[in-house]
């Protein structure tokens, strides 16, 4: 046994990360971003609403909540299209509630086939952005670019149908890129993407057409991560978002704000058994003279105005 | 393949028709007792394998044995104190093997519905008449031990063929319990006759609570009194329907009946709860709900479109 040829060789090895798509960044030297109101904490709650088909493809991954089991799996498509029909509808409740106004991203084929629910959900106040067309097309790898622009116009095609506006935000199915997603999503006319779990705080990708915002949307304390992955439960899920919730806030101030992402899906939280969990949470957050209930796009709309106000420490 | 299964229309969980069940109950609740047979040496199936160890599988044959020769009774005995029925997913060849457990079902009153042959016999790769054949072995067989129609199916495993509901409507099942898209009963959409869905449960189903998310019986207690608290209230403004699915084999170990005791306790102390049977359900709702269900879907769908 022997290491290949060119085992050895580091040719990215050097001060900063081993690629170009973005800079280092250390969250201290974060630039700060101050929220309106003097408030120090952006909520930030996202939706992902997913559709899974039945014929799911097995490549190149089963994504958390696929279709493992064998054809027809009813047991999986069944239980996801659960969120889809009940569970959102009690997310909507809880989040009409407290105030709480979240950004939904929407599969194109959720679009497609529920429509009523989407026209819900903006007629409740919500930020509609792209979640990818479903969970059966995932850009990963070495995906053709004709192939993968194509997922992403047909994508903001299906939503536009339905809002008659433009997605500005965008989430790929199971936090999947290609190496050229960021590209092609800035080229489409995206603004924003909330794909990499690796910051606190927005940061500037570059691509060759232009600059596209990362978003932290975050995995490691998602209800999927920690109830379906995890198999924690919600009492364990409450906590542990209220023990981020408490740091991140210790971290933050009305000059230097930070953001709080709870990212949803309606199949897990929606259940009955969870649901009032969530009812806790976003009644406990909000009841926070800090909190600001913040979409996508409205953290997006405060970063360009810390652009213009200190051009030499924007996000970009 | 199919790209979704084409069995239900949209229904979003607002400003649908209104379910009431009888005597003004906010809950359908119903249990729902998987009564079990696993052959020691099954027949081997193309697309999954009954066992994970080469047979026998001792351990877990026996783990699922114990359930009909000890869970069994010990789950009658809590359900029949707190006064509720089992509607018993019945591999139907357990009739055969183990008349005395059927005998105590008819006792007790429960409903007989199949979920297939043997827990061991799937029906991926079946034919149309094979799955026929099954489905009227069903029938006949929980006929003959108990004098009851099949009226009620649920797939050994969930397994299916894209025409496993087409043949239950037309060997006159009334209800499936295969799909978990809803907490009310919905029209199924068939080639020919009518069939509806009734919530059945896997996310509060002791299988994937004990076995695939490892949970503590007190942490089973939680989440069944959660899910009751959440459908009684939201079944005051609309119906709702709970299911507990039990199999005698996880539940009906000594370390875990007590927190089947203390769930039915908290459930049965309520009012308004309508301790029900799945055919009883089912005909409540195909009787008094189905049709108005039915154009509500054609006019919100359409009106999507």
């Amino acid at each position: 046994m022997a290491a290949p040829a060119g085992y050895f060789d580091y040719p990215h090895r050097r001060p900063g990360l081993d690629h170009d798509l973005f800079d280092m960044r250390y969250l201290k030297h974060a630039p700060p971003l101050a929220w309106p109101g003097g408030k120090s904490i952006a909520l930030f709650v996202t939706l992902g609403l997913d559709w899974f088909p039945l014929d799911m493809p097995a490549k190149p991954f089963v994504p958390t909540g696929g279709l493992a089991r064998a054809y027809p799996d009813i047991w999986n498509y069944s239980t996801r299209d659960y969120g889809n029909r009940i569970g959102i509808y009690r997310i909507l409740q809880v989040c009409a509630a407290q105030g709480v106004r979240t950004t939904a991203f929407v599969q194109g084929e959720i679009a497609r086939r529920y429509p009523l629910m989407v026209r819900d959900l903006m007629q409740a106040g919500h930020e509609i952005a792209a979640g990818g067309l479903d969970m059966g097309h995932l850009h990963a790898g070495p995906l053709d670019a004709d192939v993968e622009r194509g997922y992403i116009t047909a994508t903001l095609e299906a939503l536009g149908q339905v809002t008659g506006t433009r997605a500005r935000g965008w989430h790929s199915p199971a936090f999947s890129q290609s190496q050229r997603t960021p590209e092609l999503l800035a080229e489409a006319g995206i603004d924003y993407a909330g794909d990499w779990v690796n910051d606190d705080m927005p940061f500037a990708m570059r691509t060759p057409a232009g600059p596209l915002i990362a978003m932290p949307y975050q995995f490691e304390r998602s209800d999927m991560r920690i109830m379906f992955e995890q198999n924690q439960s919600i009492e364990q899920f409450e906590r542990q978002i209220m023990a981020a919730f408490e740091v991140l806030k210790a971290e933050a101030s009305p000059a230097c704000g930070r953001i709080m992402s709870l990212s949803l899906s309606p199949w897990v939280i929606g259940q009955p058994y969870r649901i009032r969990g969530l009812a806790r949470l976003l009644a406990k957050m909000m009841a926070d003279p800090a909190v600001w209930s913040a979409t996508g796009t409205d953290i997006l709309a405060a970063i360009k105005l810390a652009a213009q106000s200190n051009p030499s420490e924007a996000a970009e | 393949m199919l790209r979704d299964p084409r069995h239900y229309d949209y229904a979003p969980y607002r400003g649908r028709p209104k379910i009431r069940w009888p005597n003004g109950a906010r809950i359908a609740f119903w249990v729902a007792p998987n009564i079990e047979h696993y052959e020691l040496d099954p027949p081997a199936n193309p697309v999954r394998s009954p066992w994970l160890r080469p047979n026998p599988d001792v351990l877990n044959y026996s783990w699922r044995d114990y359930g009909n020769r000890v869970g069994f009774d010990r789950m009658a005995d809590v359900m029949a104190r707190h006064g509720v029925r089992g509607s018993v997913s019945l591999n139907v060849a357990l009739c055969d093997h183990f008349p005395d457990i059927i005998a105590r079902c008819n006792a007790l009153g429960w409903e007989l519905f199949s979920h297939g042959i043997y827990n061991t016999r799937y029906l991926y790769g079946l034919s149309e008449a094979e799955q026929r054949a099954a489905i009227r072995d069903s029938r006949e067989t929980i006929f003959s031990y108990s004098g009851q129609s099949l009226d009620g199916w649920l797939s050994p495993a969930i397994s299916n063929t894209d025409e496993t509901q087409h043949l239950l409507a037309e060997e006159g099942i009334l209800y499936t319990l295969d799909f978990m898209h809803d907490d009310q009963p919905m029209p199924f959409k068939v080639r020919t006759g009518r069939l509806i869905s009734v919530p059945y449960s896997l996310e509060v189903n002791d299988v994937p609570l004990f076995v695939q998310r490892q949970c503590a019986p007190d942490a089973y207690v939680d989440i069944l009194k959660a899910q009751f608290d959440q459908l009684y209230a939201e079944g005051e403004d609309n119906g709702t329907v709970m299911c507990i699915p039990l199999h005698p084999y996880l539940i009906g170990q000594p370390h875990r009946i007590g927190a089947l005791d203390e769930v039915l306790r908290y459930i049965t102390s309520h009012d308004k709860v309508w301790l029900a049977t799945g055919r009883e359900i089912a005909k409540w709702y195909i009787n008094h709900h189905h049709d108005e269900v039915t154009r509500w879907l054609a006019s919100i769908n359409t009106e999507a479109a």
